[in-house]
């Protein structure tokens, strides 16, 4: 899902998989168990997708890129939701990481109100001050 | 901070207390319940199945990380669609301030017309305009209803404005509970800079002041019912875990109910409540947002969370509002997987955000299941799926109008479009509307007020029509779909329905 030219090192895949871990205990059992179902149907998603006899950690990545793509994609709407579910969540948590935020250039604060201020020669307000 | 909160994880013996009222949650609806009971001399407790977080350490916790602490199902609660209606996802506030931490504070009235038909159609006639209008106006005063100032908009809501403009739509400012916003863009995961003014910061603390008590980690199992009559409230602590452990017991004149539309059906249902209206005629405001991807930088996360709003489409039931999250919230809402996914997470600098609610029908439910958390479902009404797919079509167009290059539609599995000619070719192939990615900020209408109690919960006063001094004041009371943002309409009903306890039987002294 995080891919890139050099793909996520493996200590943030690591850390990626504590805070998920940590994010979902906080939800019920009931939604817990419906989440580990959903993985289920991704572990086993090659064999109605490709028509392959394998599980999906088996694959080749293109292969894992293909599955996800088609689930993503199905008309079986119960497999695309799968899909969306996880994607919100994953997403949720990988791009808050500050090396993400930061190639994103997302700094969390306001700074557009202070440049334009600056570009109409006046002084910006105090960091903190009431805007 | 405030003082007078007691963490239910780290009690270790069993409690018993008693006072005047026992208050069930502390939103916006038990929040204000018991800031009015403790100024009129009441002794009141409020009992919160949450946690409590203090509002000085929003700043330092991630968007994750906040959803996992004080939200319901850690942010993943969902309404299953029946029938052609997509999955909801449902957020709600479970922590001391409840869903108020988590809004961005936009505060309206209910409309005139609505609060018209309930006088007219349901007689209830205590919810006039005249007779809300003091209650709107004492909360607006305490907690700093403000207009959003045009200059904390950021480049996303302009494109909004623009694009509505060259559509001959016209926006307007919203108000909303802030003092001071310096325009984060993080109301969602309660204000850093402790400028929004949601009860945790408001209402509670004025509580406490008037001598109110917070059990925080409180899980009320039931209602005590004796003799017809509410007596109290039994439950137990939930530890780090969230497990309930340690036993608790408190003794009240009158109980409050303020969990919420999502469980205040399952706490009346579990103290003996029975009947149809019961959890029925969920209404939920389902909401939609499309991606507009401009050539310009828009930074949209640099300016007010949310700061406009157009009534313009009201006769089709449609609000158009502005809207942008943190990055890794709107992360999700991407299409592709992989290269592909990250790739438009690379654009969304470049990307706005354009949001419509839909005020509906109101066809959901709120039922028991396996776990503490309620069952619901939710039926989109044919005329409410055509609004939906109304205001799908109009933010995109507004998006195009304003100079987007490529628009991304709230419907999985849908490709980028990237001019009118490909959306009016995708729309006109009317895809179904379970694929439509659908939010809802306000569970409503679960134990509805009325004047009959063959078709509402509890009566006019708030009190239940099944139990004597069993009130309910929180958003589940309201009678039908409001279409606008709930949190002041809460607030208003609340008050209002705390001075009706404060006069009631249970509660007159000598």
């Amino acid at each position: 899902m995080f891919a890139h030219a050099l793909g996520p090192t493996r200590e943030r895949l690591d850390v990626f998989v504590e805070e998920f871990d940590r994010f979902i205990s906080f939800a019920s059992r009931t939604l817990r168990f419906g989440l580990l179902a959903m993985l289920a149907i991704v572990r086993f998603a090659p064999l109605f997708v490709l028509r392959r006899l394998a599980t999906f950690e088996t694959l080749g990545r293109d292969d894992r890129v293909r599955v996800v793509e088609r689930m993503a994609a199905s008309r079986f709407i119960g497999l695309a939701l799968v899909m969306t579910a996880y994607k919100a969540i994953f997403s949720l948590i990988f791009f808050e990481h500050e090396e993400e935020l930061a190639a994103l250039g997302y700094s969390g604060e306001r700074h557009r109100h202070k440049r334009a201020l600056r570009l109409l020669g006046a002084p910006a307000p105090e960091e903190g001050a009431p805007e | 901070m405030i003082d007078a909160v007691m963490r239910g994880r780290e009690v270790r013996v069993p409690l018993a207390a008693q006072a005047d009222v026992v208050v069930v949650g502390s939103g916006s609806g038990g929040a204000v319940v018991a800031r009015e009971l403790a100024s009129a001399g009441r002794s009141v407790i409020v009992a919160e199945e949450g946690g409590y977080w203090v509002p000085e350490h929003y700043a330092a916790m991630t968007p994750s990380n906040m959803f996992r602490r004080m939200a319901r199902e850690a942010a993943l609660a969902a309404a299953i669609g029946i029938g052609e209606t997509p999955l909801i996802a449902v957020l709600a506030g479970k922590c001391v301030g409840g869903s108020s931490v988590l809004t961005g504070g936009v505060c309206f009235r209910i409309p005139e017309p609505v609060l018209d038909r309930w006088v007219r159609d349901l007689g209830l006639t205590h919810m006039s305009p005249a007779a809300l209008d003091p209650h709107f106006a004492a909360v607006e005063r305490a907690i700093a209803v403000e207009t959003v100032p045009p200059h904390l908009r950021s480049r996303s809501t302009e494109l909004f404005v623009e694009g509505a403009a060259k559509l001959g739509i016209r926006m307007k400012p919203l108000r909303r509970n802030t003092r001071g916003c310096k325009g984060a863009a993080r109301c969602n995961f309660g204000c850093p800079h402790f400028a929004k003014t949601s009860v945790d910061v408001s209402f509670l603390p004025d509580a406490c002041a008037r001598g109110a008590r917070i059990l925080s980690d409180a899980l009320v199992e039931r209602v005590i019912v004796t003799g017809g009559r509410a007596a109290g409230i039994r439950g137990r602590f939930l530890d780090e875990r969230g497990e309930p452990r340690i036993p608790f017991e408190i003794a009240a004149k009158a109980v409050v109910v303020a969990c919420g539309a999502l469980h205040t059906p399952l706490l009346l249902r579990r103290s003996g409540l029975r009947g149809r209206p019961l959890g029925r005629g969920l209404t939920l405001h389902p909401s939609v947002r499309v991606y507009g991807i401009f050539d310009e930088r828009v930074d949209g996360w640099d300016g007010a969370f949310q700061s406009v709003y157009s009534d313009d489409l009201e006769h089709d039931g449609i609000t158009l509002i502005s809207a942008y999250g943190t990055p890794n919230l709107l992360a999700g809402g991407f299409p592709g997987v992989g290269r592909e996914h990250r790739t438009f997470v690379h654009r969304i600098p470049h990307t706005a955000v354009f949001g419509a609610m839909i005020h509906d029908e109101g066809g959901g439910s709120v039922r028991r299941w396996i776990s503490r958390e309620p069952l619901l479902t939710y039926r989109l009404a044919t005329r409410d799926g055509e609004r939906m797919r109304r205001a799908i079509r109009v933010l995109a167009e507004m998006a195009f109008a304003a100079g987007a290059h490529q628009v991304i539609l709230p419907v999985f599995g849908a490709p980028p479009v990237a001019s009118t000619h490909e959306l009016e070719v995708f729309l006109g192939s009317r895809p179904s509307l379970r694929r439509v990615e659908c939010v809802s900020f306000h569970p409503l209408g679960s134990a509805r007020m009325s004047t009959d109690p063959s078709r509402g919960v509890v009566k006019p006063s708030g009190e239940t029509w099944a139990v004597k001094g069993l009130f309910v004041a929180d958003g589940s009371v309201l009678p039908s779909s409001i279409g606008v943002n709930s949190q002041l309409p809460v607030m208003a009903v609340a008050r209002q329905i705390a001075h009706r306890i404060t006069e009631s039987v249970a509660l007159r002294r000598g």
